[in-house]
């Protein structure tokens, strides 16, 4: 419809066309409406690309940022033959609002038809397009993608009332410009082509970009590539098709089973010719609703038979390089009808096989307007118009490894004021269609750089930066810009309780205050999605186009200072304080934020986890404590109204130390212990007056590992494979939700704090050597045997184990009355018929640090401590293992010795 | 008008004779599990102080005192031992009771007489396991030789990643490991039948075309392939069987390499549940009724116990299955039949879903001294079986040709996951022989299939008091036709 209103449009103003002026978004924005400006036509010198041919004196070229011209290496390759022509006859007309000049303005028609023709033999020579069919149901997913993740900040609705919004960036009519493989590579990283980053990436994956490009294509109408023979007949299976009468046959294009009009009930038979590019293994996945088959060659390669909701199966294949028969058969009985054929591998994504069907070339060359055969004279003159009309000025284009230059010459720009140039609108000049306000613009700006020295403010550098990269699409920054009222329905999200907060992008006021430069720079060179809730993507700009924004955004965003003491409460206190705190018996963060990839049971609200990597602390004390103040439309409630203090007993109800705690605690990243509430289907043990076990599958603790939860709040995990403590740690025990609940795969961490990891290794050795590397693996192969434990007072288990000879009873009791943090005292009691010697103990392995002080006492870490008492040698350090040799002493003919051993954590 | 009529008919059969149903002959009690108590009821075994143990798949273990009372109100429970794996197996041996966990075989004993276990003896933990739901450990009851027999399911559908996984160990009571069997899969239960020969059950998934009663033939291969990696641990006591053909039948692997054994009977997919289970064997002498020396499996997703009566032919058991009792609250898991005709029965649903919808149970259902018309026992014979009845049949219905109807068919023996029934055939009951006492019927059937399961609807006989077979298909695995 759109291609057909411009095509009249030219038909009746056969030279010099109104149309719609070069679209600047920025421009269009906040210019265009106010009064001429030296600000708003320096825009327009880069956006424009006048000083790629107009070169601005080195003093003064900072001025502007340039947008280069899209870059045309291989161009054939990516762009129909046809849509160059049209293009290049009428920039205007092929793609409204372009901002190409018509270079050929003004020429006798019969000239410019020429030039044109030549032009476009010669960049059709630099490739071949490749056309395959669109998936209907690709399509379907990319109008989602296309009209929700971003594309519409700037860009209009494809469909629907609401098509034309000022400012967008309009689309030619794709179909005629792209093939499905060439449109998909350009989304899939835009920079390539546009270096720019005008137009950014949005970091779709490779699905997605098939979608919108499928989307985006969705009318293109292609010749057939498959025959297909449809029959009808009520099956619960595939039946043999060569034995039934089709009800229709005809050839197709793709795999759409829509083509006897009837739901269920019907069966049909593709056949066509896949064409290899590699030899090498494919695999092939064949899905359906219901049943199919694949064949290739005869050769059955996957089935998927009977009556089954959408299934996939795959299978691998060797295939040679060239042609194959294929044969896909399918049938539906009822309800819903799929089928989806697909192929990977020898570098091939996984993507449809209609991209590899061979294709008979279009004969319908309306619907393309491509033409077939490059005329070697007609691109030899083409190439020396690209070099002559100063096309080579703006756009890259490689023949080998050189590029090509232009041999135009022009005015430089200090000279082009009341001269008769692009500005006038007239004469054999290449023609813009500017505005009268452009124009005038530019004026001022031509103006300004003949007489002044260029020093922006860093705030005016940024704002600069926002205009021309259109941030100001999405983001407000100061109060100026934000997403325009006719494009507010585009950005949506799944949360829609947490209101415009979780569809908007965020304002950007104070940025630099508030993100950590290294996350600020991934932020805006790569693009996230760390807003779980929030539809639209931070697309990726590419370095060159903000890479400076970071440290302008520090140099000039503020927030209110604040100061306290950091060093009242010991690290351990904060970390568990601040773990109660966002837990669910705590302030409950975890009720509306994700920890880790764990789901919060309200709505989804930024992870908790990387906080403290992308948050500046002091922004996030302040928003904390009064989120409205910083965040107007927040729904994030604050712990502290009024600096309040709902829960006293924590730190002594200080509301800076429990802010500065979650921050301690959260500094823990994935490592943090998960706090309460967090994870689905919790079922918590909870250990009174009698100690509590628990055997399962604990992380650090291996799959035999026997949990022990204590009344006095300090626990453990013995590994009954490796015989030892593997792990300790102090409050909750553990929550047996995840194995309690469904068929309870893997492994669960312990529920509680201060989680310290002894190591996974038997607690004793014999070591032939004092350098002896100690053992590990599969220890019950040497000589360790798991024997069992008994219960004694209060249920707690003393654990028996075996080195060959050496029977070890270990006993684990922590301190009473320890407190918070209580001590585990450990007696272990080894006894043996026979003499022993080169008997160890490791009670523990360091992260880090091991010292031993002079009164006996182990600092690890710098932070804990063990003291270690009994039958034992001198203790020594090697590397980071503590080793205490152990006596055993003859008494009534055993051999006997008693090692305790206190871990202060 | 015909309609009208038809209807009247059915109205008038209801009105003056409902049929009797399975809670007729053995109704059901359920056990009062505390609230507040998850007791997804994993393995049960009766002490010999008469209270029952009763473990759960959360670990724990529960003595119920007075299992046997007639009203729920007189039966109470109480903790016996807690934070255990997933314990499948449990057994009162020598003054402890002999627990089989996720991880180990534990001897747990009650030092001070409390009901409260206070030791933990690890009798063996050979066998290794990685973190996988998926790697189950059921343990039988101690046999004559004071050993445990545990088969370990694989992990997941198709690999053994660490070892004996699809293995049947033995566990002495000593701690000495015996691998017994390779070839298991994914077993729902595990018992002996009354003459200490001991069976497991299968479940439908690769190599395993529905699920399956397998007799534990010392030595034998049950079938999937996915734990043959660990014969040569085994140091040569286990013969390796040859790798089998994917796509192949039972007896046709059988044939090429006689280590296999044989699926005993086969429970035909959706017709005898999904997922098989405990067994049990009656040897209550009565106490339970008429199925003397028969085996009751019970089926978790049907929630369901069956009845099988075996045979040993050519050297190997093989039999039919009947439908016994469905009702069950959850899904029927764990069995045991008490010596005094009590036959409990333990539920859970976690995990795979069940007919019954709580999700867990704990039941108990006793035979009330009635006898059901059933087909008593199904016995193959050269030239076709012979059925015997609970009660003497109607010489004119059971002598009837129509009152049989047989197809066959068997299961692919293939690596991907279950299988349809392939290979039917019909075979013709050529003659219904009635026996004077009317005890017996000798069917004669032309096109016996060897390997198949014959499916036998037998809904035209009547006893001799008029009554329909309670349960009138029968589902016979004949995988060695005999000779006489």
């Amino acid at each position: 419809m759109l291609r057909r209103i411009f095509f009249a449009m030219a038909l009746m103003v056969p030279t010099i066309v109104f149309a719609q002026p070069p679209v600047v978004p920025g421009h269009a924005r906040f210019y265009a409406q106010a009064d001429p400006s030296v600000e708003a036509g320096l825009l327009l010198l880069g956006e424009l690309n006048c000083i790629s041919c107009h070169k601005p004196v080195e003093s003064l070229s900072s001025a502007v940022s340039l947008k280069k011209a899209p870059i045309l290496d291989s161009v054939g390759s990516r762009i129909r033959s046809g849509y160059m022509m049209s293009f290049l006859e009428n920039p205007k007309t092929a793609k409204p609002g372009s901002s190409m000049p018509d270079v050929l303005a003004g020429m006798d028609a019969g000239k410019k038809r020429r030039i044109v023709e030549e032009l476009t033999h010669f960049l059709a020579a630099t490739g071949s397009v490749n056309d395959s069919t669109i998936n209907p149901q690709s399509v379907n997913r990319g109008r989602l993608l296309f009209n929700t993740v971003g594309c519409l900040a700037c860009h209009n609705p494809q469909e629907g009332e609401n098509t034309a919004i000022n400012g967008s960036i309009i689309f030619p009519v794709l179909s005629e410009k792209y093939t499905f493989a060439s449109l998909t590579n350009f989304l899939k990283n835009p920079h390539q082509v546009r270096p720019s980053g005008r137009m950014p990436s949005l970091n779709l994956n490779d699905k997605e970009t098939r979608d919108v490009a499928s989307y985006l294509l969705r009318d293109l109408k292609l010749p057939d590539n498959l025959a297909f023979k449809y029959y009808e007949g009520n099956w619960d299976k595939l039946p043999d098709f060569s034995k039934l009468d089709p009800r229709l046959e005809g050839t197709t294009s793709g795999f759409g089973v829509e083509i006897g009009n009837r739901n269920d009930n019907f069966g049909i038979v593709f056949t066509g010719k896949v064409i290899i590019p590699e030899a090498g293994e494919y695999t092939l996945h064949l899905g359906s609703d219901d049943g199919s088959r694949l064949l290739i060659d005869g050769r059955q390669i996957v089935i998927v038979d009977g009556i089954h909701a959408h299934q996939f199966k795959n299978a691998k294949t060797m295939l040679t390089q060239g042609e194959h028969e294929m044969v896909v058969e399918y049938f539906d009985g009822s309800n819903h009808n799929t089928l989806e054929v697909l192929i990977e591998g020898e570098g091939l994504g996984k993507q449809s096989i209609g991209n590899l069907l061979f294709t008979p070339k279009a004969e319908d060359v309306v619907e393309t307007n491509d033409f077939v055969g490059i005329n070697e004279t007609k691109a030899k003159a083409g190439r020396q118009h690209f070099v002559s009309l100063g096309c080579a000025d703006c756009h890259q284009l490689k023949e080998g490894d050189s590029i090509l230059t232009s041999t135009r010459q022009y005015q430089k720009l200090e000279n082009l004021i009341g001269k008769d140039g692009c500005l006038s609108g007239s004469g054999q000049q290449p023609h813009y269609g500017l505005s009268e306000k452009q124009r005038a613009d530019l004026t001022l700006a031509i103006k300004f750089l003949e007489s002044s020295e260029y020093k922006p403010e860093t705030a005016d550098v940024i704002h600069r930066t926002f205009v021309t990269m259109n941030c100001y699409a999405c983001h407000q920054r100061n109060k100026v810009g934000g997403v325009v009222e006719a494009r507010r329905d585009f950005f949506t999200t799944p949360e829609k309780e947490m209101g415009d907060e979780a569809r908007i992008p965020p304002p950007l006021g104070d940025t630099g205050a508030k993100l950590q430069q290294p996350w600020l720079k991934e932020v805006l060179i790569n693009g996230t999605k760390v807003r779980p809730y929030m539809v639209t993507r931070m697309p990726k700009f590419g370095s060159q186009q903000v890479a400076h924004l970071p440290e302008m955004f520090e140099m000039v965003d503020e927030i209110d200072d604040f100061d306290h003491a950091k060093d009242v409460f010991s690290d351990k206190k904060l970390k568990v304080s601040g773990r109660r705190l966002v837990g669910s018996k705590g302030y409950s963060c975890v009720k509306c934020h994700v920890f880790g990839n764990q789901k919060a049971s309200g709505v989804q609200a930024l992870s908790m986890t990387t906080m403290t990597s992308r948050l500046k602390y002091e922004w996030f004390h302040n928003y904390v404590i009064n989120p409205v103040a910083m965040r107007p439309l927040t729904r994030m409630p604050t712990a502290w109204p009024n600096r309040q203090v709902l829960l006293p007993q924590v730190l002594d109800g200080t509301v800076d130390q429990q802010v500065y705690s979650i921050w301690k605690y959260l500094e823990d990243g994935d490592k943090a212990s998960a706090p309460q509430g967090v994870g689905q289907n919790s079922i918590e043990l909870y250990v009174f007056d009698e100690t509590l076990m628990y055997r399962n599958f604990i992380q650090g603790a291996g799959p035999r590992a026997i949990g022990v939860g204590y009344p006095e709040r300090a626990n453990l995990a013995f590994d009954a494979n490796q015989m030892g403590i593997a792990l300790i740690w102090h409050g909750s025990f553990m929550d047996a939700g995840r194995h309690w609940t469904g068929r309870g795969q893997g492994f669960q961490p312990p529920l509680g704090d201060n989680v310290l990891s002894l190591g996974q290794s038997p607690t004793l050795a014999r070591l032939e050597s004092r350098d002896s590397t100690w053992p590990s693996g599969d220890v019950k192969k040497q000589g360790y045997q798991f024997l069992g434990y008994q219960l004694g007072e209060k249920r707690k288990p003393t654990f028996f184990y075996k080195l060959d000879s050496v029977l070890v009873k270990d006993y684990p009791d922590p301190e009473s009355d320890g407190g918070e943090f209580p001590a585990l005292d450990r007696t272990l009691n080894l006894s043996s018929d026979k003499e022993e010697s080169n008997l160890f103990l490791r009670p523990l392995v360091a992260g880090n640090t091991l010292k031993i002080d002079e009164d006996g006492t182990v600092t690890v870490d710098g932070e804990w401590k063990l003291l270690v008492d009994g039958d034992v040698g001198a203790v020594f350090v090697r590397g980071k293992e503590l080793i205490v040799p152990v006596e055993l002493k003859r008494l009534d003919g055993k051999f006997s010795g008693t090692v305790t051993l206190r871990y202060e954590w | 008008m015909m309609v009208f009529w038809a209807t009247c008919a059915v109205m008038q059969a209801q009105e003056v004779k409902p049929l009797p149903t399975e809670n007729d002959y053995y109704p059901l009690l359920q056990l009062p599990i505390p609230e507040g108590v998850v007791l997804e009821a994993s393995a049960i075994e009766m002490m010999p102080n008469n209270k029952l143990a009763v473990a759960s798949r959360r670990g724990d273990i529960y003595v119920v005192n007075n299992p046997l009372a007639e009203t729920s109100e007189e039966i109470e429970f109480s903790l016996y031992a807690s934070g255990l794996h997933e314990i499948l197996g449990l057994s009162f041996h020598e003054g402890g009771l002999f627990t089989t966990q996720r991880c180990e075989v534990t001897k747990i004993v009650d030092l001070d007489d409390d009901d409260t276990g206070d030791l933990f003896q690890t009798v063996s933990d050979g066998w290794e396991i990685n973190g996988d739901y998926h790697e189950y450990a059921f343990g039988s009851k101690v046999d004559s030789e004071g050993n445990t027999w545990v088969v370990l399911c694989l992990t997941g559908s198709f690999n053994s990643n660490v070892p004996y996984r699809g293995w049947c160990l033995r566990i002495n009571e000593n701690g000495a490991v015996i691998p017994t069997c390779s070839g298991i899969r994914s077993p729902g239960g595990i018992g002996s039948n009354h003459l200490g020969e001991m069976f497991y059950t299968d479940n439908q998934g690769p190599w395993n075309g529905t699920c399956g009663l397998k007799w534990l033939r010392k030595g034998a291969f049950m079938g999937h392939p996915g734990g043959n990696r660990w014969f040569e641990l085994t140091g040569g006591e286990v013969d390796k069987p040859a790798e089998p053909d994917s796509g192949s039948r039972i007896m046709t692997e059988y044939d090429k390499d006689q280590t296999i054994e044989p699926t005993a009977v086969f429970f035909p997919y959706n017709k005898m549940g999904k997922s098989a289970s405990g067994i049990v064997c009656d040897t209550t002498r009565g106490k339970f009724g008429v199925f003397e020396n028969q085996l009751f499996v019970g089926d978790q997703s049907a929630s369901t116990v069956m009845r099988v009566f075996l045979e040993k032919i050519d050297g190997h058991y093989q039999g039919v299955c009947f439908p016994f009792r469905e009702g069950f609250g959850s899904g029927s898991l764990s069995l045991e039949l008490d010596p005094s005709g009590a036959m409990f029965v333990g539920g859970t649903n976690r995990g795979w879903g069940s007919r019954g919808n709580k999700p867990f149970a704990l039941e108990r259902i006793h035979w009330n001294g009635k006898v059901p018309f059933e087909i008593h026992e199904m016995r193959a014979k050269p030239d076709g079986f012979e059925l015997t009845f609970t009660h003497p049949v109607d010489a004119e219905t059971a002598g009837n040709l129509d009152s049989y109807k047989m197809t066959t068919y068997t299961y692919i023996y293939q690596s991907s996951y279950g299988s349809p029934e392939v290979d039917h055939t019909e075979p013709v009951v050529k003659e219904a022989i009635v026996a004077e006492d009317g005890k017996s019927v000798r069917l004669v059937v032309e096109g016996l299939q060897r390997g198949h399961v014959h499916e036998l609807h037998a809904d035209g006989i009547r006893s001799k008091n008029a009554l329909p077979l309670l349960h009138s298909q029968a589902y016979y695995t004949l995988n060695f036709i005999p000779q006489r």
